[in-house]
């Protein structure tokens, strides 16, 4: 049960790579990492809304909530 | 940022010189003493004789066997114009067997007692009584220098020093409980081979120096807590992207 980040999907659709994206929002690759691994325990709204403006996408299609 | 790392080098240093003559000293003592204790066994001849001083608190009531004594100001010097009133208790002690030799020293409601015993059981009592503390006082050392090595790094909040914090006030409050318990151990013993004329002797538990360790450890403890609390919101900070 949580929120899990569908980053992954995001990449292959947008064709980028973690790197790349790393570059672009200004975070580092250990950070973005962290996050696509869904071992972050927050995230900042600044990190999400460059995230969506790098992606081109909605928070919502970046975070997902699972029961299970 | 350089004067304090400047000030934990020097913590640390003087910690690794502490941790090196406590090591050293122990040993020499521990060697000396099981010496000592074996050597008549292995060796052959008479038990050797040890000496020591005991802190005594002197009642007021007496025996009961001699009158009451009255004490006897003494007026001691201490400088220029500075002096204070010593009340001195005339008090004799006797040994009731040849194994322990006493020539008090009383003074006021404290006072010191030398005495020489060839007693084997006091031998180990002295033994324990220096070793348990020392050993304790150098597992605190060792901690205090693991905990400023991790702080020097630059990771202070860290599980380990949580755990470490926690250990230094277990070790304090060992050393709180377990010298003054020892000290009346061997108090008890060498008065009960003693007979004393003259006012009541018993132990003296040195009651500020267990309530400092008490007080310490304590904060030491809680300090452990804050520290556990802090490693989670470091945790929470470096996962947070």
């Amino acid at each position: 049960m949580g929120i899990y980040i569908n980053l992954d999907l995001m990449l292959i659709k947008r064709r980028l790579s973690l790197s790349e994206l790393a570059d672009r929002v200004g975070i580092t690759l250990a950070n973005l990492s962290i996050l696509k691994t869904n071992k972050a325990r927050a995230i900042r709204f600044s990190t999400l809304a460059a995230l969506c403006r790098e992606l081109e996408c909605q928070p919502g299609d970046l975070l997902e909530y699972r029961n299970n | 940022m350089t004067a304090v790392f400047r000030l934990a080098k020097g913590i640390r240093f003087l910690c690794d010189l502490g941790l090196g003559g406590g090591i050293i000293m122990l040993t020499i003592y521990a060697v000396w003493m099981i010496y000592l204790l074996l050597s008549p066994a292995i060796l052959g001849g008479t038990r050797h004789t040890i000496g020591g001083i005991l802190s005594l608190a002197v009642g007021e009531a007496g025996s009961g066997q001699v009158p009451p004594v009255s004490p006897v100001i003494r007026e001691v010097s201490l400088g220029v114009g500075q002096s204070v009133f010593l009340q001195s208790l005339p008090v004799t002690v006797a040994s009731k067997d040849n194994g322990i030799l006493v020539s008090p020293k009383i003074s006021g409601t404290v006072g010191e007692m030398l005495f020489q015993t060839n007693n084997w059981r006091i031998h180990i009592l002295l033994f324990l009584g220096m070793i348990i503390p020392g050993v304790l006082y150098l597992g605190i050392l060792y901690h205090i220098r693991q905990f400023i090595v991790d702080a020097v790094q630059g990771v202070p909040f860290a599980l380990d020093n949580a755990q470490r914090l926690k250990w230094i006030g277990w070790l304090l409050l060992g050393i709180g409980v377990a010298k003054p318990a020892l000290n009346c151990l061997i108090g008890f013993r060498i008065l009960s081979a003693v007979t004393v004329q003259g006012p009541m002797l018993s132990p003296w538990v040195d009651l500020s120096f267990v309530s400092t360790c008490i007080l310490v450890a304590i904060f030491s403890l809680m300090l452990s807590v804050i520290f556990r609390h802090g490693v989670e919101l470091e945790k929470e900070r470096s996962l947070t992207v």
